[in-house]
C-alpha cells in the first residue's frame, strides 16, 4: 500500500512538473489519456476478479464502464484530428506505477486488497485531477482535445468522491 | 344515412386535426459534468422527457420502486420517457451515486 501510494505521489509530482519543464504535445497529451484510461481499466478488471465487497465491486464495475468510453472517445477524436497518440515520460511513469501497483494488488486478498485498491483509486484520481488541471488543460493546443479533457474532469472528480467515501467506509 | 365512405374521410379527419388528441408537452433533461441539469423539471401527466448524455460516460435514469429505468445512456445517447401519473418522481443514476434529479409531475 505505501509503495503504491508513493508510486502515485511519483506520477503526480512528475505530471505536474512536467508543466515547469516541457508541456506535453497534443500527440503526447493523447498518448497520456489512452493510458491512463486504460491503466484505471486494468484495475478495475482485477478488482472485479478479486474483491468479495459489493461496493468495491460496483466501484470497479463503474471505472470499468466509464473508462472505456472515455477512451473510446479519446482514440475516435484522435482518429478524427489524425493525432497519433505519442509516447513521452509521463506516459512511460504512468506505466510503470501502474505495473507495481499491480504487483502489489495480486499479493493481496479480501479486506487488505479491498483497502489497498481504493486507497491507491483515490490516490491515482487525485494525480489525475492534478494532471489535469495543471498539465492537460493548459497545454493542450487543440480546441477538441482540450474539450474532451474538460468534459472528462468532472467523471474524474466524482471518482474520486466515489473512491473517498469507499474508503471511509473501509476504515483507516 | 351518410354514407360509410363519407364516416371513414370524417374519422380520418379527427383523428389528423391537430388537438384532436391532447399531446403532452416535450422536456429535456440534459447530462453533464455529471448532474442532471436541470436537476428538478416540472410537468404534467402526459408531457414526455427527453434526457440527452452530454457526458462523455455513460449514465442511467433509475427509479427503482417506481420501476423506471432507462437503461445504459451512451454518451451522446437519449432517453424519452412519458409521464402518466402525478406526484413527484426522484431518480438517479445507478452509475454516480451522488447524481439526482426530480420530476414533479403536476
Amino acid at each position: 500500500m505505501r509503495n503504491a501510494s508513493i508510486t502515485v505521489f511519483a506520477i503526480a509530482a512528475l505530471a505536474a512538473g512536467a508543466a515547469y519543464a516541457q508541456n506535453p504535445s497534443d500527440p503526447q497529451i493523447a498518448g497520456i489519456v489512452v493510458t491512463a484510461n486504460q491503466i484505471d481499466i486494468d484495475a478495475g478488471k482485477l478488482a472485479k476478479s478479486h474483491t468479495k465487497n459489493k461496493e468495491v465491486q460496483g466501484f470497479a464495475n463503474q471505472m470499468i464502464k466509464d473508462h472505456t468510453a472515455v477512451n473510446k472517445q479519446a482514440v475516435a477524436l484522435a482518429k478524427k484530428l489524425k493525432v497519433k497518440p505519442a509516447a513521452s515520460d509521463t506516459q512511460a511513469s504512468l506505466k510503470k506505477g501502474a505495473s507495481e501497483n499491480m504487483s502489489n494488488l495480486k499479493k493481496l486478498k479480501g479486506k487488505q486488497f479491498d483497502k489497498a485498491y481504493i486507497d491507491h483509486e483515490v490516490d491515482y484520481h487525485q494525480a489525475v485531477l492534478d494532471a489535469i488541471d495543471k498539465t492537460l488543460i493548459p497545454s493542450a493546443q487543440n480546441a477538441e482535445l482540450k474539450g474532451l479533457i474538460e468534459k472528462v474532469r468532472p467523471a474524474i472528480a466524482a471518482h474520486l468522491d466515489h473512491a473517498k467515501m469507499i474508503q471511509s467506509k473501509l476504515g483507516g | 344515412m351518410p354514407g360509410i365512405g363519407r364516416i371513414l374521410t370524417l374519422a380520418a379527419a379527427i383523428a389528423l386535426s391537430p388537438g384532436a388528441i391532447a399531446a403532452g408537452k416535450s422536456h429535456q433533461v440534459v447530462i453533464e459534468g455529471i448532474k442532471f441539469v436541470p436537476e428538478r423539471i416540472e410537468v404534467a401527466v402526459g408531457d414526455s422527457i427527453t434526457w440527452v448524455n452530454k457526458d462523455p460516460v455513460p449514465h442511467t435514469v433509475t427509479n427503482a420502486a417506481k420501476k423506471i429505468e432507462s437503461g445504459t445512456i451512451d454518451p451522446n445517447g437519449k432517453w424519452k420517457y412519458v409521464v402518466r401519473r402525478k406526484g413527484d418522481i426522484d431518480y438517479v443514476c445507478r452509475f454516480h451515486p451522488g447524481m439526482r434529479g426530480t420530476i414533479a409531475v403536476k
